[in-house]
């Protein structure tokens, strides 16, 4: 799965170059099915973390609300944001990306 | 609306005046406002399905707090934003309000109209 990823980041260098050129501090891509980190800028205590807490419970939690309230619907995306940073989270199938601004 | 953090007034007066400037917006399409126990003070949705978005959107915005505040250093939420296939929506958490907005996305993520 990882060498898949890396392939779709290496394709995609020009999109990654660009959410990292400006006012980003870093980026985590995590693993659904393993629940591991594929990918990151962080130190692994920083990527664990948002690992751990953003993708695992919040993602879950917040996609369990918009389902509650309708079905049909689903979370495709979802920011988080505070006094000093934003947290951008792209729920996907295999992989989840977050994006710290 | 994040100013004056040290106990700020949120009389109904301050509500009514979020509330019209709210539904203002272009694209909006539902606003709820609570209090600082989740219970909404004036929303235009219907009643049942007021109660269902405050249950469930304030207990996603207390994990959310929580999760910030573990993080190093230790942080205040000032916007959450969900982004759903057919709609928006925008919570904005106070120090004894809520306000939370339905809007159509204005992304060009998923044109699925609902």
């Amino acid at each position: 799965m990882n060498r898949i990823l890396e392939k779709v980041i290496h394709q995609n260098g020009t999109i990654v170059d660009r959410i990292l050129s400006e006012h980003t501090i870093g980026y985590v891509v995590s693993d659904n099915t393993a629940n591991a980190v594929a990918e990151t800028s962080f130190d692994n205590t920083s990527a664990q973390a948002i690992l751990k807490h953003l993708h695992g419970l919040l993602v879950s939690t917040c996609q369990s609300v918009v389902r509650d309230i309708d079905p049909s619907n689903k979370l495709c995306f979802m920011r988080l944001g505070t006094r000093k940073f934003e947290y951008l989270v792209a729920p996907e199938e295999y992989f989840t990306i977050t994006v710290v601004q | 609306m994040q100013e004056a953090e040290t106990d700020p007034k949120r009389t109904k007066s301050y509500v009514e005046e979020v509330f019209r400037k709210v539904q203002e917006k272009p694209g909006v399409e539902d606003i709820l406002i609570m209090n600082h126990s989740g219970v909404p003070v004036k929303t235009s949705m219907d009643r049942q399905e007021g109660l269902q978005y405050a249950c469930l959107y304030d207990n996603l915005r207390e994990k959310c707090q929580a999760f910030l505040s573990k993080m190093e250093p230790a942080q205040n939420l000032t916007l959450l934003r969900v982004r759903t296939k057919y709609h928006e929506v925008l919570i904005t958490p106070d120090a004894k309000i809520t306000v939370l907005v339905v809007q159509n996305a204005k992304d060009t993520f998923l044109n699925i109209k609902g």
